[in-house]
C-alpha cells in the first residue's frame, strides 16, 4: 500500500512527459492528485502494514503530515486548472510531471522509517522542486532557484553528516538507522556523537525547514515561484522538513536528552519569529511578506516543540492550520499576481472594490495568517502560549506575544493598504481595455466585475474553511491522532 | 600499510589547501579530481585485512564518479560559460589558507575530544575529514563564481564520503548508492542552473545575483 503511494505519482509523473496535449495532462494530474488523497483517506482507517523490510511505514506523526500534504496538494491541483491557461507545451510537460515527482518525494519522506532513506527523500524534493521554482525564467527566479539549490544543498549535506554522526552513535549495540530500532535502543546511544548528530541534522534539516538564521533562501524562492508552487513549498515542503526534526526529537526524546533539543528548539525559534517581524515590517512585496510569515510560523512550531508537554500537541494543531492558511494565503497572492500583473504591495490598491471575492479571500487569510480568533491558528497559537506559561517559560512567552503583536501589526499596515481605498486609473484602465469598454465611459466611476474563474475560486474557500472549522472544533479522529503524535514526542 | 594510508590522508589534505588557494578554475578542477581519485582509495587501506565485494564497489564508483565524471562535466560547464579565474574573490586567497589552517588545527582539537567507538587504524581519518568540510564550506561562502562554488560543494561531499567510509562496513549498501547518486544528480542539476545564469548574465559570476534582498 505504501509502496504504491510513492511510486503511482512517480509513474503519474513519468506518463505526463508522453501525454499529448494540455487537457490530458491536466486530467492526469488531478486524477493522481484524486487517487492519492482517496488512498491517504482510507489509511486513517485502516493502518499499513510496515513495508519494503520496514524502511516503509507510518505512525501518526506521519499520517498527519501526510494528509495535510495531500489534500493541499489536492487543491492546489485544482487551483493549477485556472492558472494556467496559455503555456507553452514544453513547460507545462515540465511543470506538471516535476509538480507529481514533488508530491512521490514528500510522500516517501512522511512514510520513511529510516534515516537514510528520510535524507534521500529531503534531497530529492529539493531537486523535484527546482525546476517549479526556475518556471518563468527571468532574472530574479533564476537567481532564487541558484540560492535555494546552494544553500538546501549544503543544508543537505550538512543533515547527511549529522546522519553518519547518528549512526556512531549506535555503532556499539544498535547498528542500524532504523527509526523503530534507535527509539528502542536510545539510551545506549553514545552521548556526544548523539549531541554531534542532533546539531548537524538541527542546522542541516532547519535550513529545509526555513528557520533562522539559515532561512534566505525561503523568501527569495517563495516570491519568485509561480503562486501554487509557493503554497506547496510553504504548506507541504516545510512540514515535510518540520516532521525530519521531529524524528530527531523521537530520538532525542527515547534517549532521556529531551532537553538539549528542546533548548535549542526554542532558541532557534524565538530568532525566527525576530527575523520574521524585522522583515516584515515596511515589505514592499506582498509575497516576501508571506514567505517570512512562513518563517514566522516555522519558529511558532519550533517554540511549541521546544516547550514540550501540550505544546507539543499545539504545534501539531498549527502544522495543520499554517499549512493550510499559507497555501490559502499564497494561492490568493496567485489570484493577485493574475489581475495586477504586480508583486509590490504599492502598485495595489482597493482589492475590495475591484475584485470582490478575492478582496474577502485576502482579508480572511490576512486574519488567519495573524491568527486572529475565529480562525484554528489562533486557537494553536493559544495553546503554545499555554505551554509556555504553566511551564513557567516567562520569557519565551514574552517574546512570543511580543512578536505575533509586531508581527500582527506589520501585516495589517501592509494588507489593508492593498484591501481598501480606490483602485488606482491606470488599473481599470487597463481591466477596462481587456473588457473591451470604450476608454471614455469614465473610469473612476466603473464598478468592475470581472469574472474571477471559480477553479482559482474554490479550492481557496475550501482551505479557508477548514482552518475556520478548526478555530471552533476539533473533530475527534483528528483530536485522537494528534494525541497519539504528540505522544510518541512524549507529550 | 597504515603508514600508507596515513600518506594518502595527508596528500588530500594538500591538495585541498591547493583547490583553497588557487584561483584557476581549470586547476582546481583538476586539484579536486586527483583529490577524489585518493579519497576513492582510502577504503582500500582502511578495510585491507577484510576486504569484500562491496566496498570494492563503492570505492571504484568513487573514483570514477568523482575523479572523472565530475571533472569533466564541471571542465564541459566552464567551456561553456567561457570563464577561465576567479578574480576577486570575497574572502582573499591569504585569509582561506590561514582560515584553513585555523580548521586543520581545530579539526584534530574536536577530534581528540570525540572516541569513535570501533578502533581506527588511523587516526588521521576523523581529522582530514572535518578539515575538508570546513574547506568546502570556505570555498563555498568565500568565492564568487558559480563554479568556484560547485567545487566547494563537492569539496564539502568529499569531507563527509571520507568520515562515511568508517561506517562502510556498518551500514548497508543502499544508503551509499543514494548518496552517490544523489551527488550525481546535483551535479546535474546545478549545471542545468549554472547554463540558465550563464545565457540570462552573460557571465557565471554570482555577485550579480542581487536583484533580490530586503
Amino acid at each position: 500500500m505504501l509502496i504504491f503511494l510513492v511510486l503511482f505519482p512517480l509513474m503519474a509523473g513519468g506518463s505526463v512527459f508522453i501525454l499529448q496535449g494540455q487537457k490530458s495532462r491536466d486530467r492526469m494530474l488531478i486524477f493522481a492528485a484524486l487517487l492519492h488523497s482517496a488512498c491517504v483517506f482510507s489509511l486513517w482507517k485502516f493502518k499499513p502494514a510496515m513495508s519494503l523490510n520496514g524502511f516503509l511505514g507510518l505512525d501518526a506523526l506521519g499520517l498527519l503530515v501526510l494528509s495535510v500534504v495531500s489534500v493541499l496538494f489536492l487543491m492546489v491541483s485544482f487551483y493549477l486548472m485556472g492558472y494556467f491557461k496559455n503555456e507553452s507545451d514544453l513547460s507545462h510537460k515540465i511543470f506538471i510531471g516535476f509538480l507529481l515527482f514533488f508530491l512521490s518525494f514528500m510522500t516517501l519522506v512522511t512514510t520513511a522509517r529510516h534515516f537514510g532513506l528520510l535524507l534521500i527523500g529531503i534531497e530529492a524534493t529539493t531537486l523535484s522542486s527546482v525546476p517549479l521554482i526556475n518556471f518563468v525564467k527571468t532574472r530574479q527566479s533564476i537567481e532564487a532557484t541558484w540560492k535555494f539549490l546552494m544553500i538546501c544543498l549544503v543544508g543537505i549535506a550538512l543533515a547527511l553528516l549529522g546522519t553518519y554522526f547518528l549512526a556512531v552513535a549506535g555503532l556499539d549495540n544498535v547498528q542500524s538507522l532504523f527509526i523503530d530500532k534507535l527509539l528502542n535502543h536510545a539510551k545506549e546511544l553514545s552521548l556526544p556523537w548523539l549531541k554531534m548528530s542532533v546539531i548537524f541534522l538541527l542546522i542541516g534539516v532547519g535550513t529545509k525547514m526555513g528557520l533562522a538564521p539559515m532561512h534566505t533562501w525561503l523568501p527569495d524562492a517563495h516570491s519568485q515561484a509561480p503562486s501554487p508552487v509557493s503554497a506547496l513549498l510553504s504548506g507541504c515542503l516545510l512540514n515535510c522538513a518540520f516532521l525530519s526534526i521531529l524524528r530527531v526529537g523521537q530520538v532525542c526524546h527515547a534517549a532521556g536528552q529531551a532537553q538539549f533539543f528542546s533548548s535549542m528548539l526554542i532558541l532557534l525559534g524565538i530568532i525566527s519569529m525576530g527575523v520574521a517581524y524585522v522583515f516584515i515590517l515596511g515589505q514592499e512585496d506582498y509575497k516576501r511578506m508571506f514567505a517570512y510569515s512562513s518563517v514566522e510560523h516555522m519558529g511558532i512550531l519550533a517554540i511549541g516543540i521546544g516547550l514540550g508537554g501540550v505544546g507539543i500537541y499545539g504545534a501539531l494543531l498549527h502544522v495543520i492550520n499554517n499549512a493550510f492558511t499559507k497555501g490559502g494565503a499564497f494561492l490568493v497572492t496567485g489570484n493577485l499576481y493574475k489581475q495586477y500583473k504586480s508583486k509590490k504591495v504599492s502598485e495595489i490598491k482597493g482589492v475590495l472594490r475591484n475584485y470582490p471575492i478575492t478582496g474577502i479571500f485576502l482579508l480572511a487569510v490576512f486574519l488567519a495568517v495573524s491568527g486572529v480568533p475565529p480562525f484554528g491558528t489562533f486557537i494553536s497559537e493559544l495553546i503554545i502560549l499555554y505551554a509556555a506559561i504553566a511551564g513557567h517559560h516567562y520569557v519565551v512567552a514574552f517574546f512570543y506575544c511580543l512578536f505575533l503583536a509586531l508581527i500582527f501589526i506589520g501585516i495589517a499596515d501592509i494588507i489593508l493598504k492593498m484591501i481598501q481605498g480606490d483602485p488606482s486609473p491606470s488599473v481599470i484602465l487597463s481591466a477596462a481595455k481587456d473588457l473591451n469598454v470604450p476608454k471614455d465611459s469614465s473610469p473612476f466611476g466603473l464598478r468592475m466585475t470581472t469574472k474571477e474563474s471559480l477553479s482559482m475560486i474554490m479550492p481557496i474557500l475550501f482551505l479557508i474553511l477548514i482552518v475556520l472549522i478548526l478555530g471552533f472544533y476539533i473533530p475527534p479522529f483528528l483530536d485522537n491522532v494528534l494525541q497519539k503524535a504528540a505522544g510518541l514526542l512524549g507529550g | 600499510m597504515n603508514v600508507w594510508l596515513d600518506a594518502i590522508l595527508i596528500l588530500i589534505l594538500i591538495l585541498g589547501l591547493f583547490i583553497v588557494t588557487s584561483t584557476r578554475l581549470g586547476t582546481m578542477i583538476q586539484i579536486f579530481s586527483m583529490q577524489s581519485v585518493f579519497l576513492g582509495c582510502v577504503p582500500f587501506f582502511l578495510y585491507a585485512k577484510d576486504m569484500e565485494a562491496y566496498i570494492i564497489i563503492v570505492a571504484l564508483a568513487a573514483i570514477v564518479l568523482r575523479g572523472f565524471v565530475m571533472p569533466n562535466f564541471l571542465f564541459w560547464a566552464i567551456r561553456h560559460v567561457s570563464v577561465r579565474s576567479e578574480v576577486s574573490p570575497f574572502i582573499g586567497i591569504g585569509t582561506t589558507l590561514l582560515l584553513s589552517g585555523f580548521s586543520i588545527a581545530g579539526s584534530f582539537l574536536l577530534a581528540s575530544k570525540l572516541i569513535f567507538p570501533v578502533s581506527i587504524s588511523s587516526g588521521l581519518v576523523i581529522p582530514s575529514s572535518f578539515s575538508l568540510i570546513i574547506m568546502g564550506f570556505l570555498l563555498l561562502v568565500g568565492r564568487t563564481k558559480a563554479i568556484s562554488q560547485v567545487i566547494g560543494y563537492l569539496v564539502l561531499e568529499n569531507g563527509i564520503f571520507l568520515f562515511a567510509i568508517l561506517l562502510l562496513k556498518k551500514m548497508p549498501l543502499l544508503v551509499e548508492m543514494g548518496i552517490l547518486l544523489d551527488l550525481f544528480i546535483a551535479a546535474v542539476v546545478m549545471g542545468i542552473v549554472v547554463n540558465h545564469i550563464s545565457d540570462e548574465f552573460n557571465n557565471t559570476d554570482t555577485i550579480v545575483l542581487t536583484t533580490l534582498k530586503d
